[in-house]
């Protein structure tokens, strides 16, 4: 496999007692004006044997014993005459083996010539021929590497980034330089344009928690010249996501979406996300923070969610009438005839159905904490939009915009969604083979330290078993030393970008050289470091700039809409799906009614896209004016047990 | 027009020579190679005689100024080693080598240089060994006064000295021929009929073994300021090619010894040297820096002479 190179060597190994080749690392001296840096790939050539390595350090010395003698030399003045003849100076390099040829038997490094890598070396150093070769390839590429003049694509392999052999991927980095967001969505560009047909279909589904961040990534960002370039040398189109939804829970007016991806023409595939009890429900426990849920509010849950919710339930002690509960309220109507039916038996009653009135308390108050602080996500009527489980499409991005929601509807978010994509995927009903979740901010959801929650606890369980079911974690945070060890030590592909310097000095970075450190302290906008099971040492890559619109472009481009006036933004969001409506009608239509009422009539028509909005609307709305009255919080007794962190 | 030998002799393998010489019949010897033990004069006062002034004077010569041009170094060292033995008779090795580094802007480039290696013993040692004396200049010791294997030593190193000096010589014609840059040479000029006459070389000798002055002049000259130089004169050497020479003291010598910082110039004995013995003098004033050091004869080794021993050092392998 030797290579004949064209170009003369631009180094040579040298090896001596104090500083002697090994099988994985060798010293090499250059002229003073070559281009070799840290992290360049080079490839040594001898008689029997290839080897490639990276730069991880290097070393300029002059043949001065001590800083004396310079002083001598000079006569004490730093400002004296300039010596007529430069000190020789020597450059010397530190490599890392990446790969040797042959293989076997392991040997040191030889004293060979050293030559700059081409691209034929980049791939054979990064082991990409194994991967890359043939027509199965599973490369996905993820940059170029940039040395000595050259632009060599790099390329991860799909098996170990989205599964079955390892998965999973995290980028660190501080907040502003790394590019973190911009390189996982450059990341789904590329694997959306090249993920290997044998390997099925993919979808991407991003939590979106920090302003606009993901909220366009269907509109086309700018880019420049070199950008381009880079999406050329790697066989990519710079083009934004072609099937992309956004998904967002109302604000607590229930018609004002909590999203900053408001504008009107966007409306199209901006979806509002709002969930109901049967929903919660399932997982209660998220919310309900482990050591406060006791095996008997366990209990009571369960038998609420397997007898009573979504179903006809008969008491006729309760009432004569049998209860339906499918909402929030008809729950808190339950629990009030519970709780009348206690007050009836003088004083005595204090166990209904084996449950003891102070649990039924509790979890009333923690159910009812959830609908008020999740409000515009949880609903207390029964119309329920939710993401598209069952007909997720191939290569399409679901943005779910939990960025204006309180912490604990965030958790429940999380929760429901990554459980429902598991239990999904399990069954092969989800629509496609394999999803990509990425979570930014992993510090604030699966943190070192802190007490267990399920959100972590459900992380993990993703780093650890999602490979085998398609389901893929992306992750970003600032500091990697400040996110649950295994969470991300799952991630058989890690990022680096623009480290903080404190960072580097945590235990996790003690194997990289002081030289590489430092490159990561001031690594520049657009360059990252590789880890990937295939490279044997941490390569530095260039990638271009998303093709899709930043948050921050987004906004200014598509300014949110402001929040309207109740009636007007029930106007609005009919108009939306019909333009010929007038807003004046609807005003009049929707004047003197009931929130709650105007509310669920405008969500059953948004869910139903009727082919006329406004007489489906009005026929609702119709109905809901007999409706009977549903006030949650009559009468209801107050709570007698401990002070309740959630009341 | 860079002329650096490609095939380069080594003086530390010599494991397979001995296994050779050892099949010719010779006891093969390992004494410590003996360094550039440097070349032995015996110390003694020649009188000079003075070129123009009357009586030696000490002159300042200015501030250091670098040679404007492009100039070059040219040097030699020498290493020989006794490999084995014939009876009570050595086989004596030698290995010389001479080059120049050329300066130019602020950079030192090797230019040229030449190497050779010598087998030195009498007849009889050289016949047994020659099988194993492929790619040896064979020298035979010319024939001794007495018998002591010690005098075939220093016999021989006198060889190798002297086969060092014919090649330095070598190297600065072949330089001259394709160059007319300046040219500094390690040590006398005086023993070659070319470089006593080059207009556009200087010797710097840093030994001090002859003198060419006693009584009051040498104390003048061993008690020169620093940054001046003494008058001019013609040092007397047996046999030697006239030049011109005086003394520079490069460093500040109170304190330390007399010869601290002392090295003495030859140039060729014309009227140009006269007028600018002073200006070449700036010139090597400013090689003081960068130091020479950590070379034990700092104080008048320069830089550029030290560069070109340790390029000559690695090609000879050491
Ligand atoms: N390939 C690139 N080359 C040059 N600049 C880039 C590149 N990718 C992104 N940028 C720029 O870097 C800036 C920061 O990017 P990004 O928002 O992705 O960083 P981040 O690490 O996610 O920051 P934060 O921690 O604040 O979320 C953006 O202004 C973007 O324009
Ligand atoms: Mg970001």
């Amino acid at each position: 496999m030797k290579q004949q190179a064209p170009i003369p060597p631009i180094g040579r190994v040298v090896a001596t007692e104090q500083k002697p080749s090994t099988p994985h690392q060798f010293y090499f001296w250059t002229a003073r004006s070559s281009p070799i840096g840290i992290g360049a790939i080079v490839r040594v050539d001898s008689d029997e044997r290839v080897i490639h390595g990276v730069v991880t350090d290097g070393f300029a010395y002059s043949d001065l014993e001590t800083p004396l003698d310079a002083v001598i030399g000079a006569e004490g003045d730093p400002a004296g005459l300039i010596d007529p003849t430069a000190r020789s100076e020597i450059r010397l390099y530190l490599a890392a083996v990446l790969r040797h040829h042959p293989e076997e038997p392991l040997q040191p490094v030889p004293l060979g010539a050293v030559h700059l890598a081409t691209d034929a070396d980049v791939t054979v150093a990064l082991r990409m021929d194994s991967f890359t070769d043939g027509e199965e390839s599973t490369g996905i590429p993820v940059g170029v590497y940039a040395g000595g003049g050259l632009e060599a694509p790099v390329y991860l392999d799909a098996d170990f980034l989205v599964g079955p052999e390892a998965a999973h991927l995290n980028i660190t980095g501080v907040s502003g330089l790394a590019t973190k967001t911009s390189a996982v969505e450059f990341l789904l560009t590329s694997i959306f344009q090249t993920f290997p047909t044998q390997k099925g279909s993919v979808a991407a589904l991003c939590f979106n928690v920090k302003g606009p961040d993901l909220c366009f990534l269907d509109q086309a960002g700018s880019l420049e010249e070199t950008d381009r370039n880079i999406y050329d040398r790697l066989g990519l189109v710079p083009e934004p996501f072609a099937a992309f939804q956004c998904y967002a829970p109302y604000k607590a007016d229930g018609v004002n979406l909590n999203t900053l991806r408001t504008h009107p023409d966007l409306e199209g595939n901006t979806r509002p996300l709002v969930w109901g009890l049967r929903q919660v429900l399932d997982y209660a426990e998220v919310l309900l923070n482990r050591d406060d849920i006791d095996a008997k509010a366990g209990a009571f849950i369960d038998f609420l969610a397997e007898r009573v919710v979504g179903q006809e339930f008969r008491d006729d002690s309760l009432r004569a009438k049998p209860f339906r509960v499918e909402t929030f309220a008809d729950l808190e109507e339950f629990f009030r005839a519970i709780f009348d039916w206690m007050e009836a038996l003088n004083r005595g009653g204090e166990i209904w159905r084996t449950h003891h009135i102070a649990t039924i308390r509790k979890v009333r108050n923690r159910l009812g904490n959830i609908s008020t602080r999740s409000k515009g996500l949880v609903t207390d009527d029964g119309e329920v939009h939710d993401l598209p489980w069952g007909e997720f499409t191939d290569r399409a991005v679901y943005t779910v915009d939990v960025a204006g929601l309180d912490p604990l509807a965030q958790d429940l978010v999380f929760a429901r969604v990554v459980s429902v994509l598991k239990e999904q995927l399990e069954r092969r009903t989800l629509g496609v083979d394999h999803v990509i979740v990425f979570v930014d901010e992993l510090n604030k959801y699966a943190p070192s330290d802190g007490p267990e929650t399920y959100v972590r606890k459900m992380l993990l369980d993703l780093s650890e078993r999602g490979r085998y079911l398609g389901l893929v974690l992306f992750s970003a945070q600032q500091f990697r030393s400040q996110v649950h060890r295994r969470v991300v030590g799952n991630a058989g592909t890690a990022l680096f970008g623009r480290m903080d310097n404190d960072e580097l000095t945590m235990g996790g970075y003690s194997t990289l050289s002081a030289a590489i450190k430092a490159k990561l302290a001031t690594l520049p906008k657009g360059e990252l470091m590789i880890r990937h099971p295939h490279f044997t040492q941490p390569i530095f890559v260039r990638f271009p700039r998303p093709a899709v619109l930043t948050g921050r472009d987004g906004v200014q481009r598509f300014p949110p809409s402001p929040d309207l006036p109740f009636p007007d933004a029930v106007a609005r969001v009919l108009r939306g799906m019909d333009s010929t409506l007038s807003t004046e009608e609807i005003r009049d239509l929707v004047a003197g009614r009931r929130a709650e009422d105007v509310r669920r009539s405008l969500h059953a028509t948004q869910r139903s896209r009727p082919d006329d909005p406004m007489a489906y609307f009005r026929a609702c709305l119709g109905r809901a004016v007999v409706a009977e009255s549903r006030d949650m919080r009559r009468g209801i007794p107050g709570v007698r047990s401990a002070p309740d962190p959630y009341a | 027009m860079s002329s650096v030998p490609r095939t380069r002799p080594h003086v530390h393998h010599l494991a397979p020579l001995r296994r050779a010489l050892s099949s010719c019949g010779l006891v093969p010897s390992s004494m410590p190679s003996a360094g550039g033990l440097g070349r032995a004069d015996d110390a003694a006062v020649r009188p000079a005689s003075l070129v123009g002034d009357a009586v030696l004077s000490s002159f300042p010569c200015g501030p250091p100024v670098g040679c404007p041009e492009a100039l070059g170094f040219l040097d030699g060292i020498q290493r020989h080693q006794i490999v084995a033995y014939d009876g009570p008779s050595p086989l004596v090795l030698g290995w010389v080598a001479a080059g120049v580094l050329l300066r130019t802007g602020r950079e030192l480039k090797p230019t040229m240089a030449g190497t050779a290696q010598l087998a030195i013993g009498r007849e009889t040692v050289l016949a047994k060994a020659a099988d194993a004396l492929h790619g040896f200049e064979v020298l035979p010791l010319e024939p001794p006064d007495d018998l002591h294997p010690a005098h075939d030593l220093d016999v021989a190193r006198g060889m190798v000295d002297r086969r060092r000096a014919q090649l330095e010589e070598e190297i600065g014609q072949r330089f001259r021929a394709t160059s007319s840059a300046w040219l500094l040479i390690d040590g006398s000029l005086s023993h070659s009929t070319a470089w006593s006459q080059d207009p556009r070389m200087l010797g710097i000798a840093k030994s001090h073994a002859i003198l060419p002055f006693d009584g009051r002049a040498l104390t003048t000259y061993l008690q020169l300021p620093e940054g001046c130089r003494t008058s001019l004169f013609r040092p007397a050497t047996r046999g030697g090619r006239e030049t011109f020479s005086w003394g520079l003291r490069l460093r500040e010598w109170m304190g330390k010894d007399p010869f601290h910082g002392l090295v003495r110039i030859e140039a060729a004995p014309t009227e140009e040297t006269r007028r600018r013995a002073s200006e070449y003098s700036q010139w090597i004033l400013a090689e003081r820096s960068p130091l020479s050091a950590p070379d034990v004869r700092w104080d008048r080794q320069l830089y550029g002479m030290r560069a070109v021993e340790r390029y000559l050092g690695a090609i000879l392998g050491e």
